[in-house]
């Protein structure tokens, strides 16, 4: 039974106005389907901003009409750089099409109080802190909240993340109580694949095949790097939600909550346990490389955004080096490391190669999904395992893609050919 | 043979058709909203076809954009007629059932969820919380 403070119920009884009335509402019933007993704060938001289509806007404009924001609230990327669109060689009509849309959409966030981040990356603004609570949409943050910082957060959309900016609260259910956090599954990382020597994209295929074998049970790995990074931690998170219904992970010695396997399990038995080895890496690999032609017509790094680190890294690959006439590079970023990455002369490096260092947009899936054939892109190399797991499954294969490292991804940037796939069965 | 089965109710109505089962998580976006059918190369479900059926798959998975994707099959014409999950929800699937108003219930093991099979028609009553299967040619 969820029982409201006498705030809460003025809001949901119109007190606070119709859009209000709209955010709690959205909240009680969430919060009934899901058995909550009871609000609580938020402090922080994340929304979407990425998707053209109208319905985003439709639903954004729902929950921001003629209110402002009570919470922090920054959004992920636009989906298109307008100003760069000409030099990027994107059609014209495409661009045309898109203005008036994303537009309007950062004219509402202006007008509600949104921070205009347009960043996968929202703790660059706010750092998290161990039992935070937040509202986060976007299967990269919410995972990364829950499982590096230690906040909480349920995996929200859109509605729900705009219903706790406008009201500062959430029902109280879910991965923000304790007793859903404990892990229930253990995932044994088998010395064979060498965790130690694990590349971004390895990370991901780990956590693709986690969701695939959990499903909905929470996951405890062991045998991992000690000094594993956010990004690992991140493109595990968004493998985990790309396969399963998996906002939260423990990484022993690493999730704040998970000192120890004790800690992670919450002192209980493990429902399973399962061990990640040479063929189950393969197979990932087998089922997110679905490109059939060697030939890459794009290869899309930074999504989600590139942290500085893999910015040097692309930099140091490209430098002095041109990519092939045809291919298109695009690497997403967020303004931190954009700034930092210009300062550096690391922008100039990889746009000399022929590259386009993005800030405030996605590197390329939002496009992907609907403008591929006028972009004349058939297969796409990526690092991250979004444009397997969204882009060639949306598209339903039209767009091929190969999944890598970053070195197979630039060196492919500069042949125009993908060569070789790492982990053959 | 006929069983009842007791849920929890993640979006309220009442409905009722024939069962389509997935065994594992499932996005919104493998349904195309032109025709309702799943025509994602190599998926298990290839060519089956969602319209007027009772959706049944241990729980969602999938990128923000799950959060419509019932809404815009529903606008298209082509949406399931209820939902049902196992044991637990995937968060964004709940606004997806409300936005589209289609009857959603989960809570049900695996040994439960293992018990509905393909072509069951089920009456999904997620105003009083249970569900009913009905299979054809079975002894009571």
């Amino acid at each position: 039974m969820l029982t409201l403070n006498q705030e809460e119920e003025k809001a949901l009884n119109g007190g606070y106005g119709s859009t209000i009335q709209k955010a709690m509402d959205h909240l009680v019933k969430v919060g009934e389907a899901l058995g909550a007993r009871r609000m609580v704060k938020v402090s922080r938001a994340h929304l979407l901003s990425m998707e053209v289509a109208d319905i985003l806007y439709e639903l954004t404009y729902r929950m921001l009409e003629k209110v402002q924001v009570r919470i922090p609230t920054t959004t992920n990327p636009l989906a298109v750089d307008l100003n760069r669109a000409g030099e990027m060689n994107i059609p014209r009509d495409i661009i045309e099409a898109m203005q008036p849309g994303i537009h309007r959409l950062t004219q509402l966030h202006k007008n509600a109080g949104v921070l205009p981040t347009y960043s996968c990356h929202p703790h660059y603004l706010h750092e998290l802190a161990l039992g935070q609570r937040v509202a986060f949409t976007e299967f990269n943050v919410a995972p990364l909240a829950n499982s590096w910082f230690g906040a909480r957060t349920n995996l929200g959309g859109q509605t729900d993340a705009l219903a706790s900016a406008v009201t500062g609260k959430a029902p109280e259910c879910g991965l923000y109580l304790m007793e859903n956090r404990w892990g229930e599954v253990v995932i044994e990382i088998s010395g064979e694949v060498e965790p130690d020597k694990f590349d971004s994209s390895d990370y991901g295929a780990l956590g693709y095949w986690a969701g695939q074998v959990c499903v909905d049970r929470i996951p405890v790995y062991v045998g991992l790097k000690k000094d594993i990074s956010s990004r690992q931690v991140e493109y595990m998170g968004v493998g985990q939600v790309l396969a399963g219904s998996l906002g939260m992970m423990h990484i022993v010695g690493v999730t704040p909550e998970s000192p120890t396997m004790e800690d992670a399990l919450g002192r209980g038995e493990p429902e399973e346990k399962f061990v990640f080895g040479k063929k189950e890496l393969a197979k990932v690999y087998a089922e997110l490389n679905t490109a059939k032609k060697t030939k890459v017509d794009m290869v899309c790094l930074g999504c989600p955004h590139c942290p500085i680190e893999e910015v040097i890294k692309i930099a140091q690959l490209l430098y002095g080096k041109r990519i092939e006439k045809n291919v298109r590079l695009w690497i997403g970023t967020s303004q931190p490391t954009y700034f930092l990455a210009k300062q550096m002369g690391l922008v100039d490096i990889i746009e000399a190669a022929g590259g386009f260092v993005l800030c405030n947009v996605c590197a390329g899936t939002g496009l992907l999904l609907r403008f591929a054939d006028r972009l004349g892109v058939q297969v796409v190399a990526n690092n991250g395992l979004t444009l397997s797991g969204l882009v060639s499954r949306r598209t339903r294969g039209k767009v091929g893609v190969y999944f890598g490292n970053i070195e197979q991804c630039i060196n492919a940037a500069i042949t125009g050919y993908w060569e070789g796939k790492k982990h053959e069965i | 043979m006929k069983f009842s089965l007791k849920v929890q109710v993640a979006h309220k109505g009442v409905a009722e058709g024939s069962a389509l089962v997935y065994r594992k998580p499932f996005p919104f976006s493998d349904i195309n909203p032109e025709n309702g059918l799943i025509d994602v190369p190599e998926h298990e479900l290839k060519g089956a076809n969602i319209c007027d059926k009772v959706l049944v798959y241990p729980c969602g998975c999938g990128a923000s954009t799950e959060d419509w994707g019932l809404y815009i099959l529903k606008k298209a014409g082509h949406a399931p007629k209820a939902i049902i999950n196992g044991r637990r929800i995937f968060y964004i699937h709940i606004t997806g059932a409300m936005l589209a108003d289609i009857p959603m219930v989960y809570g049900l093991d695996q040994n439960c969820l293992n018990l509905i099979r393909d072509g069951d028609h089920i009456k999904v009553d997620a105003e009083k919380g249970f569900i009913e299967v009905n299979r054809k040619g079975q002894p009571e």
